[in-house]
Formats: structure tokens, C-alpha cells, sequence
């Protein structure tokens, strides 16, 4: 009589066998990417984040500061803002970056530091008029990263 | 010698650990190792530009080490007068980074154009230095 006979698929050398197997298999070079590779998108449930009211030639200053969950090495992080003027509605009718189109408000950011738990943006916020006017900027912030976390906005 | 019973319920605990670590195994969080890449310089380019408006365009460029196509992100530290000394956005600059289409003939070179804006009257002298942050180590240009 054969031992596979008596085990069946419980036989104790066919399941060493399939272990060192699927061993040798999982130390092979893993690949990740696809679906098993995961960012996140970070915004807040507010239809916007901040404002600022400003007079002709008026700037405001903020800055930007997204704490990473968990990640300890850095992340790769970008910033997205859409903004409206007058009307905290942003994502109703976002402004495109142009100031063609827009020539009242304008936003403009740039990355300021990428440290092991944190990224840092420095955004601005004006008021380009050609005319004595005063106008409200509401801004919406969107973050894509590598790490969860969460944003926070310091006038500065 | 080892029972039967505990031998089969060794060999079955061994066989669902494996399963488990078979599954989706999701990569992300803590568990993705990113590289900040800086050149050795004190800044990786200058440009001196007169008057408000005026622009100058930059290529900056990242050569992976490993991986083709490597996610990679650039910032540009931008410093007026020396290369220590950091501009004011909106008072001094703004800049636009776009990044520029792969060449499948190059997969581990990523490019990016950067158009630097001046800002105010003036004439003002520019350092500018690149960052690089990516999923594989590289040198930046």
C-alpha cells in the first residue's frame, strides 16, 4: 500500500512539498504596482477650506502643512487648489489658473519642504484688480500623496 | 518523535500562513520607500532677469537608478541674490513645473519644465535648486 493511498491530499510529503514550493515562490523578486500599489486623495468635506477678503494689491499668505499618518521616510505629495470669488461654492464653478479668465483672484503655491513626516506648501492668495475692488478668494485644497495623512492651513 | 495529529496541524498552520501572505499584500502608507534626491551643488541653475514679467524656462532632470518610469516628483527651491537666501513667491517669482512626456526610448529619464517668472521692477538674480522625490534613488540635473 502507498502512503498517498492512506493520506490522500493530508499526505504530510505531499504538503511539505507544496509548502517549500509556494515558498520558494513568495521569495522570488516581488513586483509591486497595479492595484496593490495604493495612494491617497485627501480633502476635507467642506465645500472650502479658507478665504481670504482683499483690496486692490492685497495678498494673503498661507501656509500648507500635510502630516503624514504613519510614513516616517517621506512621501511623494502634490497640492491641488481650486478656488471662486465671492461665492464659498468652490467646486460649483472652480476657476481655471488663468488669469485671462480670472482676472481679479489669483492663487499660485509652491512646495516649501519634504520632510520624513511632513509636506509643506506655501500658497498665496491676490487680488489683481485694475481697479479699487475688494474681493473674497474661497480655496479648496486637494492632496494626492503616497502616505495618508492630514492637512492643516496657518495664515502666515 | 513528532505525533501525527501535531505534525498535520503544524503542516495546516503553515499552509494557511502561506495562503494569507499570498493575498493582496496592499502597498502604501509607511510600507512605500520614497528617496529625496539632491545634486551635490550649492544650486542647479542661475539666471539674472530684468523687469516684471520677464521668464526664463529650465529643463530639470531625473535619471532613476532602477525602475523605468519611476514615480517622481519635482520641487524647485527657488533663493534670490545667493544661493541661500530664499525668494518671496508672489513678491519675487512664481513658477510654473510642468512635467514633459517620457521617451520610451529613455524609461529611466524624467524631465520637467520649469518656467520662472519674475516678479516687481528691478533687476534680481536667481538661484534655483531642484528636489527630487521619487520611488527610486537617482541623480538630479
Amino acid at each position: 500500500m502507498i502512503t498517498e493511498a492512506i493520506y490522500g491530499d493530508d499526505d504530510p510529503a505531499l504538503m511539505l512539498a507544496r509548502l517549500q514550493r509556494e515558498l520558494v515562490e513568495l521569495k522570488g523578486r516581488q513586483l509591486v504596482g497595479s492595484d496593490s500599489f495604493q495612494s491617497y486623495g485627501t480633502s476635507s468635506d467642506g465645500t472650502w477650506d479658507f478665504s481670504a477678503t482683499l483690496i486692490q494689491n492685497g495678498r494673503a499668505r498661507f501656509r500648507i502643512r500635510y502630516d503624514f499618518d504613519r510614513a516616517n521616510g517621506g512621501a511623494i505629495s502634490r497640492i491641488n487648489a481650486y478656488y471662486r470669488i465671492n461665492n464659498p461654492d468652490v467646486m460649483g464653478n472652480p476657476m481655471p489658473r488663468r488669469t485671462s479668465t480670472n482676472p481679479n483672484i489669483d492663487v499660485k503655491w509652491t512646495k516649501t519642504a519634504d520632510e520624513p513626516t511632513y509636506a509643506e506648501w506655501e500658497l498665496v492668495v491676490a487680488n489683481t484688480s485694475a481697479v479699487p475692488a475688494t474681493y473674497t478668494g474661497y480655496v479648496k485644497l486637494f492632496i494626492t500623496a503616497t502616505a495618508s495623512g492630514v492637512f492643516s492651513i496657518h495664515a502666515i | 518523535m513528532i505525533p501525527e495529529d501535531d505534525l498535520f496541524a503544524q503542516l495546516r498552520d503553515a499552509s494557511l500562513a502561506l495562503e494569507e501572505l499570498k493575498n493582496r499584500q496592499t502597498v502604501g502608507g509607511d510600507s512605500t520607500a520614497v528617496r529625496k534626491i539632491v545634486s551635490a551643488a550649492a544650486y542647479d541653475r542661475t539666471v539674472t532677469l530684468s523687469g516684471a514679467g520677464t521668464k526664463q524656462v529650465f529643463t530639470a532632470s531625473f535619471t532613476a537608478d532602477r525602475q523605468a518610469f519611476a514615480l517622481a516628483d519635482l520641487r524647485a527651491a527657488v533663493f534670490k541674490g545667493s544661493p541661500s537666501t530664499p525668494a518671496v513667491l508672489y513678491d519675487d517669482y512664481f513658477a510654473n513645473i510642468m512635467q514633459l512626456p517620457g521617451d520610451p526610448a529613455t524609461p529611466l529619464l524624467t524631465r520637467w519644465r520649469v518656467e520662472l517668472y519674475k516678479q516687481g521692477s528691478g533687476s534680481l538674480t536667481f538661484f534655483l535648486k531642484w528636489v527630487v522625490m521619487s520611488v527610486d534613488t537617482g541623480t538630479v540635473s
